[in-house]
């Protein structure tokens, strides 16, 4: 193992001690619960960066946590289902529905791609909105129960009640998802979608089918923006048509943006150093899309790469330095 | 069996006809040209060929199959690969991710071994990536192994370029302009690489204005003017015709042939 590669898995491995103490460092339930938002969002968000690896910039990301959401939220409150049971079969629709979706989309690119997107989500948000009997429509659906204990054999019921239980099943979760975005990422496959995104043209001419594998990025992504939408709604208890619009797609932009687009810890630094910063905002809040568009302006012009550009920067020029001290 | 045969290839675009009732045929281990000036239809030619634009009518037979109309991947996959007039490189990515890219169709990974990353999808990038530093000595990029392709020089750039063809072992390679904007040496370099190329056994098919590089290289060459075949035949007698003068390469061409 080379010293680079050494150094990745012990800060892998460190992040997911600290998250696995999360809830004996942080005792207060509002931080915590803020906490486990966050850990939502760095899954949608990081899934929402891995269709962008592609070259394509979906903002109907929302749309399928919204999907996600309502599906299993109504197959839970009005037809009875456990929750465990409605959590596969919620991200197995996004995924239908983003194939279909995807095959006729896909085709188009750039900004076209971008609007046609735009039009997803508001048709989602509409259709939820009047689709009264189970998704309740502009309504929503409200105070569901929080999920399906596990029943063990003997060993005591997990109930998902408590603030830590909500943690420790989110966390689980978003480390599942997160973590299929990055082996797909770091495996050939992502190298094809980097391909892709730098020349279609050319991928297709080695022999890649850029279709297929554009389709793919879109209903692997949309499928983690599902379970982020179900995990929303064990969060919030409830669901509603402007939970997931696409104004909360322009925040993964931001989010994947400021933290860095190029590598796959970006986004997500993005998301950890926006949402504490969102907290800190909370007494201006109605001016915090004003200072979300001056960060990602402030990133595109000053900070190449991002809070992760930067970070790098000064990693290799202590690496240079550290250098010339050994010779 | 030639490798390639074109029967009648006619393309329109609009009220223009780009190539018209186009015949070649490419036999296996040749080095054709093919020139003309500029509109004349030699990289419609070629898009049509590697499917990037397939033709209007007409038929395209490789390998006596007919490809005619197929999607590029699909064609990539029975043998075939290109380069394009203007330089097309994975630009964010290096060289070594670029050809080992290139070296999609045989890089015989499963979809679930890349995705769990196993022993075995291990060991055969560790080979692909070997065989990618292999065709980057092989193109002179030996010392650039892991630069990002868009900070190479254009020299570089087409070299590597045609890297990522030649990885997958093509049948026939498509080059577009190879040497545009190179300097004298690398043109030289360029022109050995081209005939290293087929003594690997690939086949080359190839568009070109440096009249020095095509009558040295070159098998055969066929002449395409206004989109219609004007002559075809060995240097030589392509370089004497007279129509072929006239049309392209201009009179005082003659003293240099």
């Amino acid at each position: 193992m080379s010293r680079k590669t050494a150094w990745a898995a012990i800060l892998d491995a460190a992040i997911v001690a600290v998250l696995l103490c999360m809830p004996l460092i942080v005792r207060n339930y509002y931080w915590l619960g803020a906490i486990t938002f966050m850990l939502v969002n760095v899954l949608l968000t990081t899934s929402f960066w891995l269709v962008m690896t592609t070259g394509q910039v979906n903002l109907g990301h929302g749309a399928f946590a919204a999907i996600g959401a309502y599906i299993s939220a109504a197959l839970v409150a009005v037809y009875g289902f456990s929750s465990w049971l409605s959590l596969p079969i919620a991200l197995a629709v996004a995924g239908v529905v983003a194939l279909v979706i995807g095959v006729i989309t896909l085709r188009i690119t750039g900004i076209y791609f971008i609007i046609t997107t735009i039009a997803l989500a508001e048709v989602v948000r509409i259709v939820f909105g009047m689709w009264e009997h189970p998704f309740g429509g502009l309504v929503g659906l409200l105070n569901l129960r929080p999920p399906t204990p596990i029943a063990l054999p003997r060993l005591p019921e997990i109930r998902f009640v408590s603030k830590p239980a909500l943690y420790y099943l989110v966390l689980v979760f978003v480390l599942l998802g997160v973590g299929i975005v990055r082996r797909l990422h770091r495996s050939s496959i992502g190298l094809v979608f980097r391909g892709i995104k730098e020349s279609d043209s050319l991928a297709e001419h080695v022999g890649v089918n850029t279709m297929g594998y554009k389709v793919l990025a879109f209903v692997v992504g949309s499928m983690c923006a599902a379970l982020g939408g179900v995990l929303y709604t064990y969060m919030t208890g409830n669901i509603q048509p402007t939970s997931f619009t696409m104004v909360q797609a322009n925040y993964y932009i931001v989010w994947a943006a400021v933290g860095g687009l190029a590598t796959f810890g970006g986004p997500i630094l993005g998301v950890a150093a926006l949402n504490v910063l969102s907290e800190l905002l909370r007494p201006v809040r109605e001016y915090e899309p004003i200072i979300y568009a001056l960060l990602l302006l402030v990133a595109m012009l000053l900070f190449k790469g991002g809070l992760m550009g930067a970070i790098r920067r000064i990693w290799d020029s202590a690496g240079k330095i550290g250098s010339k001290e050994e010779a | 069996m030639a490798l390639l045969e074109l029967h009648k290839v006619t393309k329109v675009f609009g009220g223009l006809v780009a190539v018209r009732d186009l015949d070649l045929s490419i036999e296996p281990e040749e080095i054709v040209g093919l020139i003309g000036p500029n509109g004349a239809g030699k990289t419609t030619v070629f898009n049509a060929i590697s499917g990037a634009s397939g033709p209007t009518s007409g038929a395209i037979l490789f390998k006596g199959e007919d490809i005619t109309g197929l999607k590029p991947h699909a064609i990539a996959r029975k043998g075939l690969a290109r380069t394009f007039q203007m330089t097309t490189i994975f630009s964010e990515l290096t060289v070594l991710q670029n050809i080992r890219l290139g070296s999609h169709l045989v890089s015989n990974i499963g979809f679930w071994p890349a995705v769990f990353n196993t022993m075995k999808a291990r060991k055969r990038e560790g080979e692909l990536y070997e065989r990618a530093a292999e065709l980057a000595d092989f193109m002179g990029l030996s010392k650039r192994r892991n630069e990002l392709a868009k900070n190479l020089s254009h020299g570089h750039q087409r070299s590597l370029e045609m890297a990522v063809a030649l990885v997958a072992n093509p049948d026939l390679l498509l080059l577009d302009e190879p040497v545009a904007g190179m300097s004298v040496e690398e043109t030289s370099e360029m022109m050995t690489r081209i005939r290293k190329a087929r003594e690997r056994g690939v086949t080359i098919l190839l568009v070109e204005h440096d009249m020095k590089l095509v009558m040295d290289v070159c098998t055969r060459i066929c002449v395409l003017n206004f989109g219609a075949k004007l002559v075809e035949g060995i240097p030589r007698e392509v370089c004497e015709n007279k129509e072929v003068i006239a049309a392209y390469l201009g009179s005082e061409y003659r003293h240099t042939c």
